[in-house]
């Protein structure tokens, strides 16, 4: 096999000059060396072509390669982060060109160490609580926009202690719910036919969610601030409250599991659970419930697909919801296609992406252009296309939903239509960003529309590669503005976030089937409100 | 105080809790250290002592009355009337013990108020340690399982009643282990199969991993070393594995509907984990994650409906192309027919003797003897797949008859390809055949299930009656639980069996007896402690010495006596 390598070596690289990439991994916060780094390196596009190497006590490491760009990436510990980092967590890739006007043989790869988030929860008695839900929020940029979502779940041992490890560096909001152990082992049971001995009966006790810290109220929470390679602790403390019935009434097939959640509005605008409970028959209570609004939603369970959502108000007295189970929305359409004559000659796909956390669920377009999704979790979602041909949705039209630009609303029970014209009317911007008359690397390059959109999709953003380039593929054509900054967390699809830089920015014209060279110059940091 | 009323099934055997005079109060104990418990939900339960149809329905009234105990333990019931009631407590990281004496404990028989009643909860215990590499590195994401080894039927069974992935400092913590043995196992990294649409393949690349070990750094159960938990103990149990380059296995799934698909990766009858896996359900193609070098099944399951497999060698490179084609899972036909007459009941060998035995209920015993004994077998088939899951898999599947037929059809429903161990179990008679097509599952009770083909039916020919066994067993002192083993010496049989024997208030001897045998020569062993004894594992009956021949003729009874315990 090392024979075989050897002449493969030979017979493609008699003419292949090799370049190196060669640097050090240090860890960010104190510049020290790091060791038992693994180094990956992919050629781009070509990932079954990875190689790797393993930093020693001084947190080096080289390659030689051929001319070509190439993705870095370091692991260590099971976390994982790309070259160029500007922080914890910010930045997306800086990929590395190599040849023979490149230095690329002493990069350093700054490590962001990720910090942990731990702490115990006990009651107002002092007991510990186990089994309580912690949910951690992150505040950043995704996609040029500033999202606030629910990165993971944990569940508190029997010390009531929870750990988030292993986190990017950030700003966090922590909530914690949970409900006494003796509450759910004390279950009340009436002989059919009984009234309710409500003279005897004790109002139900249950937890009162808290936030970070220690706040009961959402409002009051406060984001939590995890530095890079930080052990931060958070403690809670549950008050045991008393609250009132709430009675779900929701008909489904008998023999089939169905989960009933009940959500409110939590710390950072961040739906939080309130509890979540199996449906056993018809009828389900969920006692102590603090009065508040809340959002009431019952899913079906193990291949049974129904659902219902209904918002309601809790006040001071039991509260009986009546919901009615309809069965999962379904979308469905077809793809035309703007030029008969330019489809698709990969595969192409047709994406709903949740607006509330970004997750997408796609299905390929068959040869007549038919998609079909069943089973649609109910919700706001954009449709989009991908696809290695870069085609677009240039026009959607809906039945049976809403439509707000490419976001339809997916309505519980709903039967939704789509017909979409998909367009390859994109082009290419490539240049590179200088700074003076050196071009700079790992900055942020920005497209913005001229006119603004409400579509995100439309704003584009490229963290510079090695050598100061950007290169914008499959962009619609239309009028831009091309800016480039240092900050890479600019919330770049965000219109009002934009605005200021616009000024500084060159317009660019983007036509179809085109590429189009530009260089962008590095603006001066600009402050804003 | 909530007052609640107990479901309808008991509302007859269960009284009203009607304001009464009497109070009933004690303190809840850890039964470990004697201190109070804090806070433990105590519940009473009234049972009536009067006659259940003198109770009036209209005036039932709650039966059942809960209360937390105060910080010190205390609980008190007030309002009470005569009757008997039983008390249970409750608390996480406790529970109550289910001796008889234990039970009896928490029975108060109330025809006076009762004080200092004492509730015992006993601790349960904790597992934790810290999972590291050859270089002292943290491990994260390492699943560890803490599994249970039963025997059932003579065959060894293991049950992973928890499981944990390791933190990102290599930390593991097993809580609420109730007290026993305990094997240890890194079975590999946490994941799941994950199933996308789309080109991007959702697990990174991973580079490195560690073939499963038991806890002492054994690769199977035979070599593990268990772990003894006791009541209210927190043991500690750390891992230094070994880091090894690990390879990916490629290839595609045919067959896949939608629906939940497993991957097992099997070595011997370890599992050592196939716990990270993707799946395209568009195009089926798959990829399995973590693969030391070695030779493997890999094995994928859907639903339990469907299965496939193949053998896949990993040396130093990934391996591509693998094609799996899963099959459906196929009903299993057979029949059992019963050749000649059934016997009646005073047709046993035996049955004269019982009569003679059974004194002045000599009665019963004639009013028995002509009813008919209907001679039926029972077949089950058991998955070879030893070793412990890396999920929480039960691992021994075990598939028994259904939809028996009066003329002795009898069907097991969705058996998955596979190698099956073949159990037949006969009464009223013993079988004298068992045939699949051509293999004689007496002699050699295996079933091969081959993909989507049913094997050919079982056909059992049963004869009624069959020979009786009975005896005693003399030893001093007398064993607490005794269990005689029937070794057949002849191959034609369904194996070798336990009768339970039971001390009937002697001081002198215990006594058994087991009819329906077939004739032939066994050997006898008496076993203490049968049910934690793998008695169909050949090497533990090759482990035997001591036993006592005895020949066993259709339709006579032979005795025996045994005079000592092999084990």
């Amino acid at each position: 096999m090392k024979i075989a390598l050897l002449i493969a070596s030979l017979s493609c690289g008699a003419a292949a000059q090799m370049f190196p990439i060669a640097g050090v991994v240090v860890d960010a916060g104190n510049g020290a060396p790091m060791q038992r780094v693994h180094v990956t390196l992919t050629p781009y596009g070509r990932a079954s072509d990875q190689r790797a190497i393993i930093t020693g006590a001084d947190g080096r490491f080289s390659l030689e390669v051929p001319k070509g760009k190439f993705v870095l990436t370091s692991e260590y510990r099971g976390f994982r982060q790309p070259f160029g980092q500007r922080g914890p967590g910010i930045g997306f890739n800086v990929a590395i060109f190599t040849g023979p006007d490149q230095d690329t043989s002493n990069l350093t790869f700054r490590w962001f160490a990720p910090g942990a988030i731990s702490g115990k929860v006990i009651d107002d008695r002092g007991e510990s609580v186990e089994d309580a839900l912690v949910q951690l929020i992150r505040v950043s940029v995704v996609a040029g926009r500033k999202s606030r979502g629910t990165v993971a779940w944990a569940r508190t041992n029997d010390l009531g202690e929870y750990r988030f490890g292993q986190r990017a560096g950030g700003t966090y909001y922590v909530a914690v719910t949970g409900e006494p152990w003796y509450t759910a082992r004390s279950q009340s049971f009436r002989l059919p036919g009984q009234p309710a001995d409500d003279a005897a009966r004790e109002p139900a006790r249950s937890y009162a969610p808290v936030y970070y810290p220690n706040a009961s109220d959402p409002n009051s929470a406060q984001p939590l601030e995890l530095a890079a390679g930080a052990e931060v602790t958070a403690d809670f403390r549950l008050a045991t409250v008393t609250g009132v019935d709430l009675h779900v009434r929701c008909q489904h097939p008998a023999g089939k599991s169905a989960l009933i959640s009940l959500l409110s509005d939590g710390a950072a605008g961040v739906d939080a659970y309130q509890r979540q409970v199996w449906v056993f028959g018809d009828d389900q209570t969920i006692a102590g419930v603090l009065p508040g609004h809340y959002t009431l939603s019952v899913d079906g369970k193990n291949g049974y697909e129904a659902s219902a959502r209904k918002e309601i108000d809790i006040g001071q007295s039991d509260l009986s919801v009546e919901l009615s189970m309809a069965p999962p929305p379904s979308v469905s359409g077809n793809v035309v296609f703007k030029d008969p004559a330019r489809k698709p000659r990969r595969a192409a796909y047709v994406r709903l992406v949740a607006e509330s956390n970004g997750t997408a669920i796609a299905r390929s377009l068959d040869s007549t252009g038919v998609f079909s999704f069943e089973n649609v979790p109910p919700g706001r979602r954009r449709v989009q296309m991908s696809g290695a041909d870069g085609f677009f949705a240039a026009q959607i039209t809906v039945e049976g939903a809403t439509l707000d630009g490419p976001v339809i609303d997916v309505a519980a029970g709903a039967t939704i239509q789509l017909n979409i014209v998909a367009s390859d009317e994109i082009g290419t911007l490539k240049g590179f960003v200088m700074d003076g008359d050196k071009p700079a690397a790992g900055v942020l390059a920005v497209l913005a529309p001229k006119i603004d959109s409400k579509d995100p999709g439309d704003y584009r953003g490229f963290q510079t590669d090695s050598d100061g380039s950007f290169d914008y593929q499959n962009v619609r054509a239309g009028e831009y503005i091309l800016f480039a900054v240092e900050r890479v967390d600019l919330e770049y699809a965000n219109p009002a976030a934009v605005r200021p830089y616009l000024s500084s920015g060159k317009i660019v014209q983007i036509s179809a089937h085109a590429t189009v060279a530009e260089n962008a110059a590095l603006t001066a940091p600009i402050q804003r409100e | 105080m909530r007052l609640i009323i107990a479901s309808v099934i008991f509302s007859f055997s269960l009284i009203a809790l009607q304001t009464g005079e009497y109070s009933l109060s004690g303190v809840v104990v850890n039964v470990q250290t004697g201190e109070p418990v804090k806070y433990a939900l105590v519940t009473l339960v009234g049972f009536q002592t009067q006659e259940p149809e003198k109770i009036d329905p209209a005036k039932l009234q709650p039966q059942q009355k809960s209360t937390q105990a105060g910080d010190a333990g205390e609980f008190r019931f007030t309002g009470l009337i005569k009757a008997n009631y039983t008390l249970t407590a409750q608390k996480p990281g406790f529970n109550m013990g289910f001796s008889p004496e234990e039970v009896k404990s928490r029975q108060v028989d109330l025809a006076a108020s009762v004080s200092g009643v004492e509730l015992k909860l006993l601790p349960l215990g904790v597992i934790e340690g810290k999972v590291v590499d050859q270089n002292e590195e943290p491990l994260r994401g390492v699943n560890i399982l803490a599994l249970q080894v039963q025997i059932n039927d003579g065959m060894r069974t293991t049950n992973a009643p928890r499981s944990v992935a390791t933190d990102d400092r290599g930390v593991y913590r097993l809580w609420n282990l109730t007290s026993g043995r305990y094997y240890v196992k890194a079975a590999g990294k946490s994941g799941g199969t994950y199933r996308y649409v789309g080109d991007a393949t959702p697990y990174y690349s991973s580079w490195q991993s560690f073939t499963p070990v038991y806890l002492g750094g054994g690769r199977t159960l035979d070599s593990a070393t268990p772990l003894q938990i006791e009541p209210g103990s927190t043991v500690s149990a750390d891992f230094h594995l070994t880091l090894d380059p690990a390879f990916k296995i490629r290839g595609t799934l045919a067959n896949a509907a939608s629906g939940t698909v497993t991957f097992d990766l099997l070595q011997g009858t370890e599992d050592v984990s196939a716990s990270r896996t993707s799946l395209n359900s568009s195009t089926g193609r798959f990829e399995v994650q973590d693969v030391t070098p070695g030779k493997y099944i890999l094995r994928a399951t859907q639903d339990a409906k469907m299965r496939g497999e193949t053998t896949v060698t990993v040396s130093e490179s990934d391996v591509n192309d693998v094609s799996i084609a899963l099959a459906p899972a196929v009903a299993v036909q057979g029949i059992t027919r019963v050749v000649g007459a059934s016997l009646k009941a005073k047709q046993m060998p035996g049955f004269e003797a019982a009569r003679a035995a059974a004194g002045a209920e000599a009665e019963m015993v004639d009013a028995m003897a002509d009813q008919v004994i209907q001679a039926n077998c029972n077949v089950s088939l058991h998955a070879h797949e030893g070793g412990a899951h890396s999920q929480s898999v039960p691992q021994r599947r075990m598939r028994n008859a259904t939809d028996v037929q009066e003329n002795g059809s009898f069907t097991i429903a969705d058996v998955l390809p596979g190698v099956y161990a073949v159990r037949i179990q006969c009464f009223g008679g013993y079988p004298t055949s068992a045939l699949a097509g051509g293999v004689d599952l007496l002699a050699n009770p295996t079933l091969l299930i081959q993909p989507g083909a049913p094997p050919p039916p079982i056909e059992i020919q049963l004869k009624p009656g069959g020979g009786t066994l009975s005896g005693e067993l003399k030893v001093q002192p007398l064993p607490q639980t005794t269990g005689v083993l029937l070794v057949p010496a002849f191959s034609n049989s369904t194996g070798p069996l336990v009768i339970p024997a039971f001390n009937q208030g002697s001081q002198e001897k215990i006594t058994f007896t087991q009819p329906f045998l077939a004739p032939g020569d066994y050997t006898a062993y008496a076993l203490s402690e049968w049910q934690l004894v793998e008695f169909r594992n050949p090497s533990f009956l090759q482990s035997l010495s001591g036993g006592e021949s005895v020949r066993v003729e259709d339709g006579k009874e032979q005795k025996i006596s045994i005079t000592k315990v092999v084990k």
